[in-house]
């Protein structure tokens, strides 16, 4: 009978047993998380923000409250006003095209060979923005975008970045989510800001918003379309660090 | 050879190439393209000494806010490029409710400029620099004209900043990364790139930036 306790003491098999398997169906469950969050969650990241295929509306969103850098901003109220009751620029024949040079942190229009319109932007600082040919394939009034990481204060949750216009390429896929947008958060424009994107001053991306296509009619959410295409960019350089 | 000169029929000719002469070497020294500056340069040495008028010469720039709406303007009237008297107005885009929130007067060699990100996101503050060779200033302004709560009518950052003594020279602010924090570049001793900072206008305060 002692011999027989004696083994129990030595070989606590079963107790073994039961903890490895515990062990085993742990290590499943974090490697099966961290593989769900890999491919499912990767789906669903846009550089500037995760939730800009989610909703596509393009509608002003009352009473949020916006963060940026770990700080809180609102929207101001010159942000909720709607379609301006002029047209920027007339409509051309020409060839439209948008040119963001990196180095200079600056983005030119053309009209053709004229260029119509150039000034300050701020690309992305904590995330590159991707250099190639890209197109606009929807034009949103006002976007939700968020992201970054609040461990090194990269966080940022904006409601309503007025006149979004998110463009698509071999270097980067429309769920990448990449955009011009207006920034009401900073005026450091010149300078990289961005988690990716290509901010623009309110003022500078409105006359964008209504000149670039796929053409917009008052603050009507634009898919481009064979009729009615998307404005071709381009961007190029490499952003100063 | 004095014989020669009293000869009016030598004379004549001596100072009609005597003339073109100095036509020729002004054009030839300020590679002008007119002819028309030569001879009037050619008349103002003929001429007796005249007192020169002072001249006033005005400057006008603006920059307006991010969302389009408000505006700062300098004026800028020099004297003959010596002395140049600054002043500062803030209103509206259409000119409305003008406020002139500074006013200076400086010497050949320094200037203030408005610089392009000048506006605090939501309108509240602008800021100025002002520099010359060896002297450089940052004031920051209430845009609604008001003091600051010190009664100060603009706060100076580089001051500030070197009263600190962080081991940097500040060397620009390049905009506002949010309503009420500039962004601050710095350089080393030796003039490389220094850390980055941001500078609380509330509060006065600066925080160090882990990126440029």
């Amino acid at each position: 009978m002692a011999k027989r306790r004696l083994n129990k003491k030595r070989f606590p098999k079963k107790s073994l047993f039961f903890l490895l398997k515990w062990l085993l169906f742990s290590c499943f469950i974090i490697i099966g998380l961290f593989l769900f969050n890999n491919f499912f969650g990767k789906s669903t990241i846009c550089a500037n923000s995760i939730t800009c295929i989610k909703e596509l509306s393009g509608a002003y969103q009352y009473g949020k409250e916006s963060v940026f850098m770990d700080r809180t901003v609102n929207s101001p109220q010159y942000i909720a006003d709607s379609y301006p009751s002029y047209q920027v620029l007339g409509e051309t024949t020409e060839l439209k095209h948008i040119y963001v040079d990196l180095q200079r942190q600056r983005l030119m229009a053309f009209e053709g060979d004229k260029k119509v319109m150039e000034f300050p932007v701020s690309t992305g600082k904590w995330y590159p923005t991707p250099v190639g040919e890209f197109k606009i394939w929807i034009k949103l009034r006002y976007a939700h975008m968020a992201g970054g990481n609040p461990s090194d204060g990269t966080y940022y949750n904006l409601y309503n970045v007025p006149y979004t216009m998110f463009y698509s390429g071999a270097n980067a896929s429309a769920a990448r989510g990449f955009s011009l947008h207006g920034a009401y958060w900073h005026n450091n424009f010149g300078y990289p800001m961005s988690h990716g994107c290509v901010n623009i001053r309110p003022e500078d991306a409105k006359k964008l918003y209504y000149w670039a296509g796929p053409i917009t009619e008052g603050d009507t959410t634009r898919h481009a379309s064979d009729s009615n295409p998307g404005t071709s960019i381009t961007i190029f350089g490499q952003a100063p660090i | 050879m004095v014989r020669f000169f009293n000869k009016p029929k030598f004379l004549i000719p001596t100072i009609i190439i005597a003339i073109l002469a100095v036509i020729f070497t002004r054009q030839l020294s300020s590679n002008s393209s007119s002819l028309l500056s030569g001879l009037s340069f050619a008349e103002t040495i003929l001429s007796s000494p005249t007192p020169v008028p002072v001249q006033e010469v005005t400057y006008k720039s603006e920059v307006y806010s991010p969302d389009g709406t408000m505006k700062v303007v300098m004026n800028k009237t020099s004297k003959n490029q010596t002395l140049a008297n600054y002043t500062f107005t803030v209103s509206e885009v259409s000119g409305t409710n003008e406020k002139i929130i500074f006013s200076k007067t400086l010497g050949e060699n320094q200037e203030i400029q408005i610089p392009e990100n000048s506006w605090s996101p939501d309108n509240k503050y602008l800021f100025l620099k002002e520099n010359d060779i060896s002297y450089l200033s940052f004031m920051v302004f209430k845009a609604n004209g008001e003091s600051f709560a010190d009664g100060s009518e603009f706060i100076d950052v580089v001051p500030l900043f070197e009263e600190k003594k962080f081991g940097y020279n500040l060397s620009d602010i390049t905009g506002w990364d949010s309503n009420n924090l500039l962004h601050i570049f710095t350089v080393k001793e030796n003039g490389t790139k220094g850390q980055s900072y941001w500078f609380d206008v509330g509060g006065k305060i600066f925080y160090i930036l882990g990126s440029r």
